[in-house]
């Protein structure tokens, strides 16, 4: 119980009539590289926001390092060391590639007034820092001689890059991955999947939501699969690779 | 023509202050404020209740007397009053409607309805007679080429120095680009652990304090005025737009150049006696340069994909 690194109890979600999550329980251990998996609509993005703060349970809890983090505000779970990418990737537009990485990974407790004004300096000492290893993420990601365009400017698979090295500088406990390799080129999905594989192994717990079923069943230790908001499945990939509860849920059940 | 320079100075830093206020609200929240006005107002009328003498009985239907502190101190009470007054706006009326999803258009309106609200209590609470700040009359001196009195001319470089301030505060501090970072993306914000509520707070309270400023600079210059924010109010959008929407250097620049080419235009051959009309060649300009330039001066094209 206590590697247990994020816990879900009974939580619920519906909109309207429609119930988007309903999983009794769920928890993953450290370092764990988790697939969640399932249709469309199965309420996987749903469940990322339950867990990163984005929207609240109807009922039910989720705990992360053994608190209760229901009803706490996303910026605090990000600080306590979760962060969360998103299915329409989101960058800081009007922020060129480097200051997009200098400022995720700069200290992200002092945003008040007054701090901001005093410590002009050790900020700029700090980034400075940082800058070295924004520079090697940015050579990792083959982003390096985007550095100091304006992240507007990166089509979309760069962008999808920037957001991974943006929430990676930060050395994050967990990391949330919202389709990671959606509208991406085949070598750059490549290249992604091998940098979540080599994250995992440097001891991240990572959750992926992707529909990118060869590659989730390639790089996952573990496949969670939702359908109709609730847990159908669990288990290692070839476990869930000839689950018949998943063949279903996909595919439909089979005539007599 | 030249020697209007001095006046379109004046006009261009009340612009200026106020279109800076407005442009970083908007930067960061997208609300399009038209009671932006009324909190210049605020100013000006907060400013006059404190500072004049006790037995001034014009003010609040005569009913409360003015407190007659020092000038500068009322000035600095005045911009306090400014902040909590957009501090609490935010807190109790956009804050809410942000978390209820109301759309842009409809905060628009919200703005709009509470500018119109604002205004007739000042007109009711504040009368509508015109009011001078207890300020002794100061005769014009000549500056280089242009020519005001030395009062006004701190005036201008108060607020060119405060704004040169707020300009270095939002490039160099964590706290503008926590501003910038809320104002591209709330979520992403908040993922980088980023409270942009409170971001958002300290934007509506410091672009208020502006405002405020901008309020005592247009009063100081010319005089207190129960709809003295809502005159001007379409100038600080030219302004705004002229330099760039959403950039706090333009606006700056673009609020200066409409206050410079409103008054200057006076001077125009054409516009012998017919100085009324002096807003129309300034805007006038302005459509033709967004025209040829509809980003602004100094706003950047964006990507779209």
């Amino acid at each position: 119980m206590s590697n247990n690194l994020i816990s879900v109890d009974n939580l619920k979600k519906s909109f309207g009539g429609l119930k988007a999550v309903d999983v009794q329980e769920l928890s993953f251990k450290k370092g764990e590289l988790t697939s969640i998996i399932g249709p469309n609509g199965a309420g996987k993005t749903t469940f990322f926001d339950l867990i990163s703060g984005f929207q609240n349970a109807d009922s039910g809890e989720v705990s992360l390092k053994g608190k209760n983090i229901s009803s706490t505000q996303p910026y605090k779970i990000a600080r306590m060391g979760m962060v969360r990418t998103f299915q329409l990737t989101k960058v800081f537009d009007r922020m060129t590639v480097m200051e997009n990485l200098l400022f995720s990974g700069s200290n992200i407790n002092n945003d008040s007034f007054l701090k901001s004004i005093l410590k002009l300096n050790s900020q700029k000492l700090y980034e400075s820092n940082l800058k070295e290893k924004a520079n090697q993420i940015m050579s990792d990601l083959n982003i390096g001689h985007m550095a100091d365009s304006y992240a507007r400017e990166l089509s979309g698979g760069q962008k999808k890059l920037l957001e991974l090295a943006r929430s990676i500088i930060n050395e994050p406990e967990i990391l949330l991955l919202d389709e990671p390799l959606a509208g991406v080129n085949p070598k750059l999905a490549e290249d992604i999947l091998s940098l979540i594989t080599k994250l995992s192994d440097t001891g991240i717990t990572i959750l992926m939501v992707e529909h990118n079923i060869e590659a989730v069943m390639k790089i996952s230790e573990r496949i969670v699969v939702l359908a109709e908001g609730s847990l159908i499945a669990d288990g290692v990939p070839n476990e869930i690779r000839t689950d018949t509860n998943v063949i279903e849920a996909y595919l439909g059940k089979a005539d007599e | 023509m030249l020697d209007q320079l001095g006046n379109g100075l004046l006009l261009g830093i009340i612009i200026s202050v106020a279109s800076v206020a407005l442009s970083l609200l908007y930067g960061v929240t997208r609300i399009v404020n038209f009671a932006h006005g009324e909190i210049i107002a605020l100013g000006a009328i907060a400013t006059l209740f404190f500072s004049s003498p006790l037995d001034y009985r014009v003010l609040f239907l005569d009913k409360f007397s003015p407190l007659g502190l020092n000038f500068v101190i009322s000035c600095i009470l005045a911009i306090l009053v400014c902040g909590l007054f957009g501090g609490l706006l935010e807190v109790f009326l956009f804050r809410p409607l942000r978390k209820n999803d109301v759309g842009n258009i409809a905060v628009l309106v919200v703005t709009i309805g509470l500018s119109i609200l604002v205004r007739h209590l000042y007109l009711l609470f504040a009368t509508g007679r015109v009011q001078n700040f207890p300020l002794e009359l100061q005769r014009r001196q000549t500056y280089l080429f242009f020519d005001m009195t030395p009062r006004n001319l701190n005036v201008l470089i108060i607020g060119i120095i405060v704004m040169i301030i707020v300009g270095l505060l939002l490039t160099y501090t964590r706290l503008g680009k926590a501003m910038r970072a809320v104002r591209d993306s709330g979520e992403l914000s908040s993922v980088s652990g980023i409270n942009s509520d409170n971001i958002i707070l300290i934007t509506w309270v410091s672009s208020s304090m502006l405002a405020g400023l901008a309020g005592i600079f247009q009063a100081t210059i010319n005089d207190v005025r129960w709809n003295m924010g809502f005159l001007i109010l379409l100038l600080i959008f030219a302004g705004t737009v002229l330099g760039g929407i959403g950039t706090s250097f333009g606006a700056m620049v673009g609020g200066l150049l409409i206050g410079i080419m409103v008054q200057v235009s006076v001077g125009l051959p054409f516009m012998e006696g017919h100085s009324e009309a002096k807003n129309a060649v300034a805007l006038g300009i302005m459509i033709l340069i967004l025209l040829f330039r509809p980003q602004g001066i100094f706003g950047k094209k964006e990507r779209i994909s």
